[in-house]
């Protein structure tokens, strides 16, 4: 027994040092990530460091950083900093993501509000916080309001594909096909809205109750309601302050000083708000104008409705068949089509990490809906477009005659179902499995 | 020092049989069977354990036995050196190679396991029972289980279909027939409540029967490291009486059918 003990007397010198190497690695320090500039489409080699440094303190001051994410109240973006907070940050981090709420002057003793970070250790006396005007700071246990939630939603679920900065360019975006959203030109394919419009929260929930049938996003359902909400009002968040970023730097190299005060005084945050450069209003109106109305479903037979639709597949004035194909089989381009992200880069495209990826037409016969294959999904593809891609909106077209389109929504959902042997002929196979069955058959059209 | 050895080697059989003891009392056993078949499944992974639980103590204690008797200190004989005993190597041998073949054997008869590519592919052959099951389809996808109910004229592929993601809704104490796809790797669709575990394999269709006899929301997990979201692939299932099952399908064609 005591040889035992002295040997391991003996080897403590080597088991302390394996403790203190172990200790050591599991407390590397990282520098905190910073939001990447957006330069696509500028010449960055013309942009100067302090135009940079002016676009970063900017961007800085309204959105603050990944860690430390910050909305100006007075800018009226919508978003609640709670979720936003929710979402930001590490994953499992030991720092926390911080707001402080003032009750009063700043004088005073600060009412603090915690929105997210580990949880609040019981037998603890103090709170340090990382906070964003005054940086760290101790604050006394019993001034924090409330128990906050763990952190770093965004990280810990999209990050790897769509970028810290929402740039879609993570580490495994060049691994898919088509690439990760870069959430950055606030566009958005999968909208309720009219052309063009952003999307509200409630088509960004679908986005990440259904996941993407057909691209690598998939579906986050399982995921409780007040998470999602975080993750919705990140994407918001990343998307504004993309946005607003290439007003910002297009203001700064348009004209280097646009941001420095004129006068001693003069306040930058007040002179970008009142010229108009800041600008979330095609949020605003997403969220106030909401989904389009479809019109009334016509009341007719569907295999009627599935022959008018086909005709206005073939229709010359429609031109379908130009990029889905005569069979829907997504053939019928022959030239290379970009989505909005890959053309851009197309000038320059030896400046991007990521190769350019071209933009085949759906292949409607594959039974795959990216939008979501309900009715009403499809009206909307059709009358409102896929704005960031070549999906033309035909409100135009179908104006004073928007029940139209249920015909050629209902073609498109029995084309799956069509045979492909005489193309744009009448289908050849009317169902025969539905004859013993009564109640196989889909439900009667209507309103 | 050689009693301190002997001790050390007796605690490893001691501590190594008291946890499993202790273990169930913690809730960390095996969760709660949910399935017919899983019985089965169950009293083969008890049979084993106690099989080599046995061998896992007498070894120990074996090994203890011979720490304690041959310790150095009191032992003053010359080392004897041995090039083996080739009766007891045999006789270790076969004894494991009997108890394996019996264990093949038994598997294949108590019905948990057949003699098939695929464990639940080996049950569905054979079947004896005639009744139609429930069917559903499920495809494993990075990082989600898509769903797919034949519909109302109870076939695949048709303009009927109903589709759902990591959603399985089934009916209680009814057969249910999984037809297990994958569309990109190699995924393990696991069902702990009911023992299920089967591959899904690109390419293929593999029948997974199995018969839920208790109803509530259990977990749908992937069980095969299938990329950086592995960890997201859960789903629900959900084991239901055929009236709620019935109102879910309805809701489910309702809200695919949606017009506004």
């Amino acid at each position: 027994m005591k040889r035992f003990l002295r040997s391991l007397v003996s080897h403590s010198g080597l088991l302390a040092t394996v403790g203190v190497a172990l200790a050591v690695a599991g407390c590397e320090r990282t520098e905190p990530p910073l939001f990447r500039l957006n330069f696509e489409g500028v010449d960055r080699s013309t942009v100067s460091r302090d135009v940079e440094q002016q676009l970063v303190d900017v961007l800085d001051g309204f959105f603050g950083q990944p860690n430390k994410p910050y909305v100006v109240p007075e800018s009226e973006t919508g978003l609640d900093l709670a979720k936003v907070a929710l979402a930001s940050g590490p994953t499992y981090a030991d720092s926390l993501v911080v707001v402080q709420k003032y009750k009063g002057e700043k004088d005073e003793t600060p009412e603090v509000r915690v929105l997210a970070g580990p949880k609040l250790r019981d037998d603890a006396e103090s709170l340090v916080i990382d906070d964003y005007d005054f940086g760290e700071t101790t604050i006394k246990k019993a001034d924090v309001i409330g128990q906050h939630k763990q952190a770093g939603l965004y990280r810990q679920h999209c990050a790897h594909c769509h970028g810290t900065t929402g740039d879609g360019d993570g580490p495994t975006a060049a691994m898919l096909n088509p690439y990760p959203r870069d959430f950055r030109k606030g566009m958005f394919k999968f909208v309720s809205g009219k052309t063009g419009a952003q999307p509200t929260r409630e088509d960004l929930h679908r986005t990440l109750n259904e996941g993407i049938t057909g691209t690598a996003m998939p579906s986050f359902r399982l995921l409780p309601k007040e998470e999602l909400d975080a993750l919705v009002e990140y994407v918001i968040y990343l998307s504004m302050r993309g946005q607003n970023e290439t007003f910002f730097r297009d203001a700064l190299v348009d004209d280097p000083k646009a941001f420095e005060p004129q006068q001693p005084g003069d306040d930058v945050f007040g002179y970008i708000m009142d010229e108009g450069i800041f600008d979330v209003s095609g949020w605003e109106r997403a969220e106030s104008q909401g989904a389009i109305t479809p019109a009334p479903r016509p009341e007719m037979p569907l295999e009627e409705s599935i022959a008018k639709g086909r005709e206005l597949y073939l229709d010359k004035r429609l031109n379908c068949v130009g990029c889905h194909g005569q069979t829907g089989l997504g053939d019928g381009l022959g030239k290379a089509n970009y989505d909005v992200w890959n053309e851009g880069k197309l000038e320059h495209a030896s400046w991007y990490t990521l190769p350019i990826q071209d933009l085949p037409p759906r292949n409607l016969r594959s039974g795959v809906y990216r939008g979501g294959r309900r009715p009403v999904d499809l009206y909307r593809r059709i009358y409102s477009g896929i704005n960031p891609s070549k999906m033309p909106a035909f409100s135009a077209v179908f104006q004073g005659k928007e029940h139209e389109i249920w015909h050629l929504v209902d073609y498109v959902r029995a084309m799956p179902f069509e045979t492909t042997d005489v193309p744009g002929a009448p289908a050849q196979t009317p169902a025969p499995d539905q004859s013993h069955s009564p109640e196989g058959e889909r439900p009667k059209k209507g309103g | 020092m050689g009693r301190f050895w002997t001790i050390l080697f007796l605690l490893t059989p001691i501590l190594g049989v008291g946890v499993f003891v202790l273990a169930p009392g913690y809730q960390h056993w095996l969760p709660k069977l949910t399935s017919v078949e899983g019985a089965s499944i169950d009293h083969l992974f008890y049979l084993i354990l106690g099989m080599t639980g046995i061998v896992f103590v007498a070894t120990e204690l074996t090994l203890a036995w011979c720490v304690f008797k041959y310790d150095a200190k009191r032992r003053t004989e010359p080392v004897k050196y041995t090039h083996g005993e080739g009766k007891i190597e045999l006789l270790w041998t076969v004894m494991t190679g009997l108890a394996l073949v019996f264990l093949v054997l038994y598997q294949d008869s108590t019905g948990a396991i057949g003699f098939s590519s695929f464990i639940h592919q080996g049950l569905w052959e054979k079947r004896t029972s005639t009744e139609k099951p429930f069917e559903v389809e499920v495809i494993g996808r990075r990082f989600e289980w898509r769903t797919k109910y034949p519909g109302p004229d109870g076939k695949f592929d048709t303009e009927d279909d109903l589709h759902d993601v990591n959603d399985l809704h089934v009916p209680v104490n009814r057969e249910v027939l999984v037809h297990l796809k994958s569309q990109d790797v190699i995924h393990s669709f696991f069902l702990p409540n009911l023992r299920v575990k089967q591959d899904a394999v690109p390419g293929m269709t593999i029948p997974v029967p199995f018969t839920p006899s208790q109803e509530g929301s259990f977990d749908v997990v992937c069980a095969e490291l299938c990329g950086w979201g592995h960890y997201i692939m859960k789903g629900r299932l959900t084991v239901q009486n055929d009236a709620e099952l019935k109102a879910f399908m309805d809701k489910l064609q309702a809200s695919q059918e949606a017009v506004q």
